[in-house]
């Protein structure tokens, strides 16, 4: 193997002496600005590296005592100096569920489970969950791709 | 900011809709119960609307006392690790990246250069809208061409 190691490294340095003669490459790092820019293809936004799902749950089942509940009295996310839950309120999407059936909303109390990101914030809990099972999971959806 | 009763155990994903198996990032379990959790990713270097005090609407809240600060994992669990496996994948992959830098050394050779000031190119056409030598102009246009020949005759 050290072999083929110093192979590769005597090879990584051709290269690289080779490299720095040629214009540089495009790559997924690379930030762009040019004037026009043309695609004869396909363009394609690899989408799915982004998310737009936040779920609070327990991954491990533990919860400290006998109660699975969960309680949150405000939930912010922050990006770019903006709130992103609050300003984008109308469009989320959010619910108690059962994480091994998460399409599925369960019971909780209060009256909006939207009230976490509603920005104001109470000492107690505004909403908890009602089904007392370590699946339980709070699920927002729907968040601007970040 | 969660109700304390109920906070243990608890953590934060992140998810593409598409595909609720892949986290794309994570917290910690919750081990601790305190009233504000505040998970930090790398931008949060960038953040400028400075830091609370106390818990707030408006900004994030500073770290400490009953506000426990922690970085967010970006990355998702590996699992186990079995070293003779890696070792036997890292035997593979370490032939073929020869055969790969190899492929690449002779690619790397047929490309352009780099362009610059010195460079001498040689080509089958060019087309532009503007071409200069030694800071004059060679406009070739019809009309150019004939005041050109009109100055030769009437110098």
């Amino acid at each position: 193997m050290q072999s083929s190691l110093d192979t590769i490294q005597n090879n990584i340095d051709l290269n690289t002496a080779n490299i720095l003669n040629k214009q540089n490459t495009i790559t997924n790092t690379t930030n762009l600005e040019c004037n026009n820019f043309n695609v004869n293809g396909v363009l394609n936004i690899e989408k799915n590296l982004f998310f737009d799902t936040i779920v609070i749950r327990r991954p491990t089942d533990f919860s400290g005592d006998f109660a699975y509940y969960i309680g949150i009295r405000v939930f912010q996310c922050w990006l770019n100096d903006s709130y992103i839950l609050f300003d984008n309120a109308n469009n989320l999407i959010s619910y108690y569920t059962l994480w091994g059936d998460n399409e599925l909303p369960v019971g909780f109390l209060g009256s909006s489970t939207a009230l976490i990101y509603d920005n104001t914030i109470f000492n107690d809990y505004e909403v908890m969950s009602t089904e007392n099972s370590s699946d339980i999971a709070l699920i927002i959806k729907n968040i601007p791709l970040t | 900011m969660l109700n304390q009763k109920s906070n243990k155990g608890l953590a934060i994903e992140l998810y593409n809709s598409n595909d609720l198996t892949t986290i794309l990032a994570n917290t910690n379990i919750i081990t601790a119960r305190r009233k504000v959790y505040r998970f930090n990713f790398h931008s949060i270097d960038t953040y400028t609307l400075g830091f609370a005090s106390v818990e707030s609407s408006t900004q994030i809240v500073i770290g400490g006392g009953d506000v426990i600060e922690e970085e967010a994992i970006l990355k998702p669990f590996l699992g186990s690790i079995n070293i003779i496996t890696e070792v036997n994948d890292l035997q593979t992959l370490t032939a073929t990246h020869t055969e790969d830098l190899t492929t690449h050394t002779s690619d790397i050779l047929t490309k352009q250069n780099l362009i610059k000031f010195s460079t001498n190119l040689e080509t089958n056409s060019i087309t532009t809208n503007n071409l200069e030598s030694n800071g004059v102009n060679i406009n070739t246009t019809s009309t150019d061409i004939l005041t050109r020949l009109l100055a030769l005759e009437n110098p």
